[in-house]
């Protein structure tokens, strides 16, 4: 009989003692009755038990608004009715069953008071900015009650709002930059003798998440206004995408930027862009290009599909424009293999994936070719050439590449290599070059990076005016400082004919929301051409004069962005 | 005589207990101190959290940096983060995706939305600045008991707490450091404090951690983190918000397409 009294109570001990309850607190009110609507409210919403419970705080007496946490998904529960800060609440009832609605607790003051009957324990309580003085004192007490993340300043608030953290992942928000952008060039062109060149430019970007992230919409609206050149004045949609994401694939469609690649003096294997080349001769810059891009994850890599439906032609400077070109380039009468011209749909296949230090990209491209071949069409008069003006031909390629990296320790090796058919015979490219880098040279902060590449085309002197036999020299320097200061040079030279150009880059943070940029170009050793059709023949005729129309195009370029 | 032999064998047994309490050596006692620390500091499955970066120079200007945090603890290997930058906002959007490992370097890589471009840094580079501040990247990646030997040194009052202070060598040839001397509390094994010895064997850093706070009733995570450059007198301040922790990431959160699109 005894022994099943002991049971008995053993029972209920157990009993009691597994209670304690956890909570979701989905606000806090200083009005009781707000409190008890509130949690009417939730319980009518989401069909899960509330109560309200009241606490003495140093900031007063507030009546909290609790979730029993007894059925799963009652954050997302919450969530779904626009309670997002909800934190989780422990209450210890010790032998006191569920405490009724309103019963008054006392917040523990400074000194730890464990198993108080329905003491709140606040677990994973969000910290504002404002609590680090005062958590640093809290050191020394090394006990965890509630008042050690326990903050009533975030309690005040008499809404719910209050507990919106600052995540705004799924409401739509808009970014837009300012910048501002003067050119000097050293020399008069051959054809237009403006020396400096100002420009302002506006982008600007919205971005939205949805459904916990997994539907992104972005938006990005790009324009530029030029003094002297028509042609640069322009604008763009760089992108205007929606990217859905499941557990082993991403879809991204829309119009996009796709960059792939791995070398610093050119980029053989990055393909998909139109380059937008008024924007910056360095070919850097590039055209939104509409597409349908099924990004395939699998153990051994990832596995991109590309549908690019349309082609954006290649945008020259017009005549006012510089670095300016003597020769007329007439994009109107632009010439298209395809029967379908721009409307063509052209495909790609990618797969990358890491092992280890090595990393590598294998790609197809099949589609209409982002770089024209220009033809020059002769006027004549009296069966001799007169004047010229050049035709842009956007042949249909088959490009299959590679670009891979290798890294061992400070070294990085670096590899991009081409084969492409369809413009002429099947021709092959190359970039390989390494990127040493000392970190924290000479007991500094600053890294310091070497960088050594050998550009290779096996079309000779019928290829590229650069990169057919060129060496790309250059030295990166990286400050680490507050302003995030650094700074690029390069000299690609070309070996045959001794011809250089000169670039340099250097950029650094003016406060939170300036950028100040700085670049260069110096073009050396080039040949001096008379201007006009005679010039064109001679640089025809001679496989030393690549750069020959480019020698007065030496500038430097001052550009503020400013981040509204 | 027989007092004598008496007098000699407390003598005996005296040395027995003395060697028998040295018996675990000042390393032993250094790693099994720095084993149980990493133990207590299991658990936490996954972490999303927000940090907000003070830079202040000898002068006592500041500049900011707003940034999010998301971890992925990795049992039999180091932990992958994933660190998106808010502000400044020349550099919003950027990304820097980080598995470390237990043995070996680390694997970065770097997203710059601007260019559409993902870089792999070369991660010899852990002895350098993180975005300009007073931390290396190593005092921030995940801190692995394989990648120091261990000394103790003594146990300490630090601040109110009894504390051990244990010494600790990093591996890596390519750290910035030959030692570190580090304060851990007796109750909760917590890193208190930390300081920093640079290649000449001279102070460098000394990093504080304060406004420590119990997360899944079991991990501690401080509220601040303060870090002072005593040959330069600059410091850099971490201010860690929004803990949550078992939030669901998976390693799919973690990988260069995660990286890619996340601003």
């Amino acid at each position: 009989m005894r022994l099943l009294l002991f049971y008995a109570l053993l029972l209920i001990h157990c009993s009691t003692s597994a209670d304690e309850l956890m909570y979701w607190s989905a606000g806090s009110y200083s009005n009781q009755d707000s409190a008890h609507r509130e949690a009417a409210r939730i319980a009518d919403t989401i069909h899960a038990e509330t109560r309200v419970q009241a606490a003495l705080t140093k900031a007063g007496l507030i009546h909290r608004v609790l979730v029993s946490a007894s059925r799963p998904n009652i954050k997302s529960a919450l969530e779904s009715i626009d309670i997002k800060g909800a934190w989780r609440v422990r209450i210890k009832t010790s032998a006191q069953s569920a405490v009724a609605n309103s019963q008054l607790t006392e917040m523990p003051d400074d000194e730890a008071q464990h198993a108080q009957p329905g003491q709140l324990e606040v677990l994973g309580y969000p910290v504002d900015n404002g609590v680090s003085d005062r958590a640093s004192s809290l050191t020394a007490t090394n006990t965890m009650t509630a008042k050690s993340s326990y903050n009533p300043a975030s309690l005040n608030g008499a809404s719910p709002d209050f507990f919106f953290g600052p995540s705004t992942q799924n409401k739509g928000r808009w970014r837009s930059d300012i910048s501002f952008e003067h050119r000097t060039f050293q020399n008069p062109g051959l054809v237009n003798t403006e020396q400096n060149h100002a420009s302002v430019s506006l982008q600007s970007e919205y971005y939205r998440t949805w459904n916990d992230g997994n539907d992104i919409f972005a938006f990005v609206p790009f324009l530029r206004f030029d003094a002297q050149d028509k042609r640069r004045s322009h604008a763009d949609i760089r992108e205007l995408t929606w990217v859905h994401v499941a557990d082993s694939y991403e879809l991204r469609s829309g119009i996009r930027k796709v960059f792939w690649g791995v070398t610093e003096s050119q980029h053989l294997v990055d393909v998909i862009n139109q380059t937008d080349t008024v924007e910056n001769p360095d070919g850097e810059e590039k055209l939104g290009q509409p597409m349908v891009n099924l990004s395939w994850l699998r153990n051994w890599g990832v596995i991109d599909i590309y549908w690019l439906t349309g082609f954006r032609e290649r945008n020259f400077s017009g005549r006012q424009g510089r670095p300016g070109f003597p020769f007329q380039i007439e994009t109107h009468e632009a010439v298209y293999e395809s029967s379908a011209g721009q409307y063509r749909s052209d495909f790609a296949i990618r797969w990358v994936h890491n092992i280890g230090n090595l990393e590598f990209g294998l790609s197809h491209f099949s589609g209409t070719s982002r770089e024209p071949t220009l033809v020059p069409r002769f006027t004549l008069e009296n069966g001799i050439p007169e004047s010229v003006v050049l035709i842009p031909h956007y042949d249909i390629i088959e490009q299959t590449a590679i670009d891979s990296q290798y890294f061992l320790g400070d070294w990085a090796f670096k590899l991009e290599a081409i084969s492409r058919g369809g413009q002429g015979s099947r021709y092959e490219a190359a970039t390989v070059g390494f990127e040493k880098t000392f970190v924290g040279i000479a007991g500094s902060r600053g890294d310091l990076g070497l960088i050594a590449e050998y550009l290779y085309d096996d079309r000779g002197a019928s290829g590229p005016a650069l990169g057919q036999n060129d060496i790309a020299l250059g030295v990166r320097y990286a400050f680490n400082d507050a302003s995030a200061t650094t700074a690029l040079l390069v000299t690609l030279i070309d070996r045959e004919s001794h011809e250089y150009l000169t670039t340099l880059e250097a950029s650094s943070r003016l406060g939170e929301r300036l950028r100040i940029t700085i670049e260069a170009s110096l073009f050396g050793n080039t040949r001096s051409v008379p201007p006009g059709l005679l010039g064109f023949l001679e640089v025809l005729s001679d496989p030393h004069a690549d750069l020959a129309f480019l020698r007065d195009e030496d500038f430097i370029k001052l550009e503020l962005i400013w981040y509204l | 005589m027989i007092r004598k032999n008496n007098v000699l064998s407390l003598c005996l047994v005296c040395i027995v207990f003395a060697t028998m309490a040295s018996a675990e050596t000042a390393d032993e006692k250094g790693l099994a101190i720095a084993i149980e620390a990493d133990l207590r500091d299991q658990g936490w499955i996954d972490s999303k959290v927000e940090m907000q970066m003070i830079l202040r120079n000898a002068k006592g200007n500041e500049s900011k940096r707003q940034l999010r945090l998301r971890s992925l603890e990795v049992p039999e290997d180091g932990d992958k983060s994933l660190t998106i930058f808010d502000t400044p906002r020349d550099i919003k959007g950027t990304g820097l995706l980080t598995f470390s490992h237990k043995q070996g370097d680390d694997d970065q890589w770097l997203n710059l939305p601007a260019l559409k471009r993902v870089k792999r840094i070369a991660s010899k580079n852990k002895s350098g600045p993180f975005v300009g501040s007073e931390f290396a990247f190593e005092d921030l990646s995940s801190q692995e008991v394989e990648k120091y030997t261990y000394q103790w040194l003594r146990d300490e009052n630090y601040e109110g707490q009894d504390a051990y202070v244990i010494e600790r060598r990093p591996i890596d040839r390519n750290s910035g450091y030959t030692r570190q001397e580090v304060w851990i509390d007796k109750d909760h094994y917590r890193l208190l404090k930390v300081d920093y010895y640079d290649r000449k064997q001279s102070l460098l850093k000394t990093l504080k951690s304060s406004g420590f706070k119990l997360y899944l009733g079991k991990i501690w995570r401080p509220a601040k983190m303060s870090m002072y450059n005593h040959q330069s007198r600059k410091s850099t301040d971490l201010l860690w918000r929004e803990y949550r922790f078992n939030t669901g990431l998976t390693e799919k959160d973690f990988t260069r397409n995660s990286l890619q699109r996340a601003r």
